[in-house]
């Protein structure tokens, strides 16, 4: 396991992680398979080089990486009590985040697919707004920014 | 007498970059809430007083606000408007 990395399996079927390594949806798609699964829902999250008329180098993520853990694990409970998931996961990565590359991925396997599209959205939108975690925008021609919402 | 063991705050993103500090300890006895802690920190590094509004404190890993009470080695939080994903 690389370095600084914070991970949690629970007996329930979650998978937590932040990490400074890539992440490997391939391995995520995999842990979410379940006999009672009619389908598995994956949401990638990654670094978008173009916003309006900026140019974004990279990304750099900050986070408080055992909060971070503890509040996914919060949101992967709340799912499970809405919706029937068999597995979810909650991966997200720290450091510099290329573009094209993912700084997030969150999934989950249902009975059947609406169920399994609305946990996913769930999940990631509920993610982006209470786990502690930052980033710095760097852009092409150098200046650097923190990304505050609603600050 | 055996002190009490301090407040540990912790700070990231802009606090941490702006004020310099990953980790401030308080001495417990000085903030019995988390209003008490952010008065305190205000006047000692004003970015914190000028981000107050925007703060949700967090307390040993789990989001408090400021009306909530600080033990003796308690660690405080001080997130400011997450931007993962």
């Amino acid at each position: 396991m690389v370095q600084g990395t914070a991970m949690e399996r629970r007996g329930d079927g979650t998978w937590l992680l932040v990490t400074p390594g890539p992440l490997d949806v391939g391995a995520i798609e995999a842990s979410l398979r379940d006999p009672l699964a009619g389908g598995i829902c994956v949401f990638v999250g990654t670094t978008r080089q173009v916003t309006g008329s900026k140019v974004t180098e990279e990304l750099r993520y900050e986070a408080f990486s055992e909060m971070a853990l503890a509040e996914m694990g919060r949101l992967a409970r709340e799912a499970q009590e809405r919706w029937p998931v068999l597995r979810s996961a909650l991966h997200h990565r720290t450091g510099t985040v290329a573009v094209e590359e993912a700084s997030v991925a969150v999934g989950v396997s249902t009975p059947h697919r609406s169920e399994a599209f609305e946990a996913c959205r769930f999940l990631i939108d509920r993610l982006k707004e209470v786990v502690p975690v930052w980033k710095k925008e760097v852009f092409a021609d150098g200046r650097t920014e923190w990304v505050q919402p609603g600050r | 007498m055996v002190a009490s063991p301090p407040v540990t705050v912790r700070l990231f993103s802009v606090l941490k970059d702006r004020t310099g500090m990953a980790v401030i300890e308080l001495e417990s006895g000085g903030v019995p809430t988390v209003a008490a802690a952010l008065t305190v920190l205000g006047e000692r590094y004003p970015v914190i007083a000028e981000y107050r509004r925007w703060i949700r404190p967090a307390i040993n890993l789990s989001y408090a606000d400021e009306a909530s009470p600080l033990s003796p080695g308690d660690e405080l939080a001080l997130i400011t408007p997450v931007s993962g994903g």
